[in-house]
């Protein structure tokens, strides 16, 4: 049994870049739940929950199976000014300003860390690799709502010194509702400047010589990731969700030697209580 | 003698505000019992009376069961309102159950009417209520500090 990522600041759980999840946190949560205009700043909500799950992890040394999660997401806004953490999002924590709104977008500007420490000790296979740090990065997101389709753009450049690259990415989503249950899909693509795909995946010649791993200078580097699920209101705080997801890391990313597999992916089902 | 009797007389007050006392709770427990009685004779229940959805503003649907049930036998309607025609009739009968397939995004009032009468006779809701809320924000804005 593992515990899941979330608790886990450190380890190769790696790269929460290559967290199975879907990538941008405003979209997942709302598409899974059947959003279908911006949020109001009365939109705040907390919830805890719990699940169990298979995974397959892309990083090299990091078990695969079943695992178990533990999660607290939740939204705050006021006056413009949000935080928000949402279940299975790439980004733990978003802190932002909501800029502008119309009935169909809205833009924030946001800062969040998209990659957690990386301790390599913690993995037998990498150990000797040096620490990474976790990164910062500001920029904005631009969300735009049409029925039960949703799109999401994001523009991110790294500014506390660990990588100072570049990430964008752009999403989209689905929700369908069939009477109590809500069905949705969602399609992502991330690229990532070479800077920050080589600060995370690279091995460099140093390394090289301290582990059993080749050198690697990596390139930009994109990934693709897919979720579909379904999610059920028990009772008016208790909700069930089922998740299945998947990623897909193009060759600048999976030909690093620290990652196993270019595909990857997890199924959970988790029960969350809203307050 | 007169101490004894004034004290007789005292405690012959006493047991007639008791004996008040007793018959007036006697006649409040018939009282709520008639009422109690009365209530359940003139009953539309809803089960479950309240309706779960995701996000507020969807559709919520439930299987819901209306049951009725009236101290004279007679023709009645059951009537969903904003609907003109009746859910359902019945005829000769004092009590009637019903199931629909509950399907709205707000609370919805049923009204049982004795044919020939222009008065409900009973009435009951079905809630609905979400476990995300939501407002709407309002149309364009630029948001400055």
């Amino acid at each position: 049994m593992k515990t899941s990522n979330y608790l886990k600041l450190s380890l190769l759980a790696l790269l929460s870049i290559f967290s199975s999840a879907v990538m941008a946190a405003d979209i997942a949560r709302d598409i899974r739940i059947g959003e279908t205009t911006p949020y109001s700043s009365d939109n705040n909500f907390f919830e805890i929950g719990g699940g169990v799950g298979l995974l397959a992890e892309p990083v090299k040394g990091e078990d695969d199976g079943f695992g178990i999660k533990i999660f607290i997401a939740g939204r705050y806004q006021w006056h413009g000014i949000f935080i928000e953490s949402i279940d299975a999002s790439s980004m733990d924590l978003i802190v932002g300003y909501n800029a502008w709104n119309t009935q169909r977008w809205s833009l924030d500007l946001i800062g969040t860390s998209l990659n957690n420490e990386v301790i390599s000790d913690d993995n037998d296979e990498l150990k000797g690799l040096n620490d990474r740090d976790g990164d910062f990065l500001l920029g904005a997101r631009a969300t735009g709502y049409y029925g039960n389709y949703i799109i999401q753009l994001q523009l991110l450049d790294g500014v506390s010194n660990v990588h100072d690259g570049v990430v964008t990415s752009i999403e989209a989503g689905r929700s369908w509702q069939v009477r109590n249950w809500n069905y949705h899909a969602i399609l992502g693509w991330r690229h990532h400047q070479k800077q920050v795909v080589n600060y995370y995946l690279g091995v460099s010649q140093e390394e090289a010589q301290a582990t059993s791993l080749p050198e690697y200078q990596a390139g930009a580097g994109s990934l693709l990731t897919a979720e579909i699920g379904a999610t059920y209101p028990i009772s008016e705080h208790w909700v069930f969700r089922g998740t299945a997801s998947l990623l897909h890391l193009t060759s600048n990313l999976s030909k690093s030697p620290i990652i196993r597999d270019k595909n990857s992916g997890s199924l959970y089902t988790t029960l969350s209580y809203v307050f | 003698m007169e101490k004894y009797l004034q004290q007789c007389s005292r405690r012959s007050g006493r047991m007639d505000v008791l004996k008040k006392n007793r018959i007036l709770l006697i006649l409040a427990i018939t009282l709520s019992t008639q009422i109690k009685a009365n209530d359940t004779m003139f009953s539309l229940k809803i089960v479950p009376d309240r309706c779960i959805g995701l996000h507020q503003g969807q559709v919520c649907y439930q299987l819901t069961t209306l049951s009725w049930q009236m101290p004279i036998t007679s023709d009645y309607c059951l009537f969903q309102e904003k609907i003109a025609s009746p859910l359902k009739c019945w005829n000769a009968t004092d009590s009637g159950v019903l199931k629909i397939d509950f399907q709205s995004a707000e609370p919805v009032h049923y009204h049982l009417y004795e044919i020939g009468k222009k008065n409900a006779v009973t009435s009951s809701t079905v809630s609905v209520s979400w476990v995300y809320k939501s407002l709407k924000r309002q149309r364009r804005s630029w948001r400055l500090f």
